[in-house]
């Protein structure tokens, strides 16, 4: 791999992991509406990376989550894999990079993400039912704030500088 | 790449497998997980310059002697205010630490004068039996309470003039879902006094059922309080049962041990190892995320220096913030005091001398900036609220009654803000404390390990 795809992959990290702290600094004025910008970034890069990127882009992605993401390390990777997972093989059948694509999958990405933590909470031993009721409507205004941040500024986020040599998939 | 590396079929399907894996929380996927997940705690270092943890700050003047005064009251409270059963007796005043894991009928307690206590001694609350010292075990006493299965405890129910021997220990089903759980009374010689005081007398003739305490300990509790005697409803096949008015669940956190006079202010006092004015007991934190991202939590991520356990108490300047939930790779979350995970036992201070217990308190939500609510059973609302009564006007500020490992007492929790209409949790008043000055609990040490999530 050449250097600079090393360093686009860096700088890919580095910009997730600042948008994950930037995400924890709004939280407490935003609350439910935080959207999850880490996520809509990697989802709007991830759209037009090459195949040959790919795994270390998930590595930085997970990586990046792992910062801000307060629940269990499994189902952090779990939630995050089946996301990426899901991009992959949509991004074969939609425009994952255009206004609509991004939103929408970055939206659903979000929800996906709040669901299956409000469902770890039922399947807990202690079984919070309160917990998940209150992760359940979380996730729907974090989706909705997700996909609202990504159909903004998706665009500027896949012309961040240094990320060009990951961007050369054909639309 | 091998190609069945590149099978969509069987990626969707591991990735089905690791969801579920992830959902039931096996263990060794999880610290995978966690081992995967690792370099975050780096890159989080690296990438965050805004906080930075310093130096363990010392507690505000003020703060420190409200925080040293409800510690004085906490021992004080113990003690009975009957005249006659304090006459000629030594206390040693304890502070529950922890329940015995697997035995929720055993606490672990920490004296003020650690060489005075004996294993046999009663222990008390106010005017109240409870139990007594069963074993100790590094600088700690365990105490058995009265509500174990094989404890047994002589005792006398009067009535005017009527009195009845009995031997009282261990629970009593209840006989309907209204009388709750009775101590189970033995051996009754007169099933005619419902509603009878009933109290400890242990005597050298009844002597033989407690197989083994020196009966000279064991008679210091002689005229302690067990409770009322209930005759079991007719038809029932139930022994009488002693209501207690204990909260025997959630209602402990400090209590007396009678030892013997000629052996107390030994020294050694092992519960000011708990002090939280004591700065060796804090560890100053670097926060990550003011806010995890996590639905419908507040949780702060912290790095994780290797001496934070789950259950430790997160504070900033004596003012509790939340607690430790979880540790992993190098990165521990703190569950904030409004989080829905959050739970502390706690007690309130009504005025500047009454204490009550409030159970455990748990996370119900932010009212506004300044406010978070706690919920609590309807049973601590009722104390609190009979508490008030007498004092409408009182300020109620509610601190951490310390009854649990990781958790010192006399942390403050907040003020009690006035609320409207029916209460089914407490408003705290909440002072902002920039994340920067938080610090964790480190002074239970290795034994913050045998923390139980209840």
């Amino acid at each position: 791999m050449k250097p600079m795809r090393w360093l686009s992959i860096a700088l890919f990290a580095g910009l997730l992991g600042w948008l994950a702290l930037l995400e924890a600094l709004a939280r407490p004025h935003l609350g439910g509406w935080t959207p999850n910008l880490a996520l809509a970034a990697a989802l709007a890069v991830l759209a037009r990376a090459e195949e040959r990127d790919l795994w270390w882009l998930c590595v930085a992605t997970l990586w990046a989550r792992g910062i801000v993401a307060a629940e269990p390390a499994a189902l952090v990777v779990a939630g995050t894999a089946c996301v990426l997972w899901g991009a992959f093989v949509a991004r074969g059948v939609f425009d994952l990079a255009g206004h609509a694509g991004r939103a929408l999958a970055a939206a659903l990405a979000s929800l996906w993400l709040g669901g299956l933590s409000a469902l770890s909470h039922l399947a807990s031993e202690d079984g919070s039912s309160a917990l998940a009721a209150a992760a359940g409507g979380d996730a729907l205004r974090s989706a909705l704030g997700t996909g609202i941040f990504a159909l903004l500024l998706g665009g500027l986020l896949q012309a961040v500088p240094g990320l060009g040599p990951l961007a050369r998939r054909a639309s | 790449m091998t190609s069945w590396l590149r099978s969509r079929t069987l990626q969707f399907v591991a990735l089905l497998a690791l969801c579920a894996l992830a959902l039931r929380r096996v263990e060794g996927v999880e610290q995978a997980c966690a081992l995967l997940l690792a370099p975050s705690a780096a890159l989080a270092s690296f990438l965050a310059p805004f906080e930075f943890g310093g130096e363990v700050q010392a507690a505000d003047a003020d703060l420190a002697q409200s925080s040293r005064a409800v510690r004085a009251l906490y021992a004080r409270q113990v003690l009975p205010e009957d005249e006659q059963l304090r006459a000629g007796r030594a206390f040693v005043a304890c502070e529950v630490v922890a329940r015995v894991a697997g035995a929720p009928d055993r606490v672990i307690v920490r004296a003020h004068d650690h060489l005075a206590v004996r294993v046999g001694d009663p222990a008390t609350l106010r005017e109240h039996y409870l139990g007594r010292v069963a074993a100790e075990r590094d600088g700690e006493w365990e105490v058995e309470l009265a509500t174990a299965r094989d404890h047994r405890v002589g005792a006398v129910a009067r009535a005017e003039d009527e009195v009845a021997r009995l031997v009282v220990g261990g629970l009593r089903r209840a006989s309907s879902a209204d009388e709750g759980a009775l101590l189970a009374a033995w051996a009754v010689d007169d099933h005619g006094l419902d509603g009878a005081l009933v109290r400890v007398q242990e005597s050298a003739a009844g002597s033989a059922a407690l197989q083994g305490p020196d009966l000279a300990s064991a008679q210091r509790a002689n005229g302690y309080l067990l409770g009322r005697l209930r005759a079991p409803r007719r038809g029932a096949a139930l022994p009488p049962g002693v209501r207690s008015e204990l909260d025997w669940e959630h209602g402990l956190h400090h209590l007396a041990i009678l030892v013997d006079p000629r052996a107390a202010q030994v020294g050694d006092a092992r519960i000011d190892e708990r002090d939280p004015l004591d700065p060796r007991k804090w560890r100053a934190l670097e926060t990550v995320a003011r806010r995890a991202s996590s639905p419908g939590r507040s949780v702060s991520r912290v790095k994780d220096f290797g001496q934070l356990r789950p259950g430790a108490a997160v504070a900033s300047d004596l003012r509790l913030a939340g607690r430790v939930e979880r540790c992993s790779g190098g990165l521990a979350d703190v569950a904030l005091l409004e989080d829905p995970a959050f739970a502390v036992e706690a007690l309130a201070v009504v005025g500047s001398a009454r204490v009550v217990s409030l159970g455990i308190l748990r996370g119900a939500g932010r009212v506004d900036a300044g406010s978070v609510l706690l919920a609590c059973d309807a049973s601590a609302l009722q104390r609190l609220r009979a508490a008030l009564e007498g004092a409408p006007d009182a300020a109620v500020s509610v601190w951490t009654a310390g009854s649990e490992r990781g958790v010192p007492a006399a942390l403050l929790v907040g003020a009690l803000l006035p609320q409207q209409g029916g209460v089914s949790a407490l408003r705290i008043a909440r002072v902002h404390e920039p994340a920067s000055r938080r610090q964790a609990w480190i002074g239970d040490g290795a034994q913050a390990d045998e923390v139980e999530a209840r």
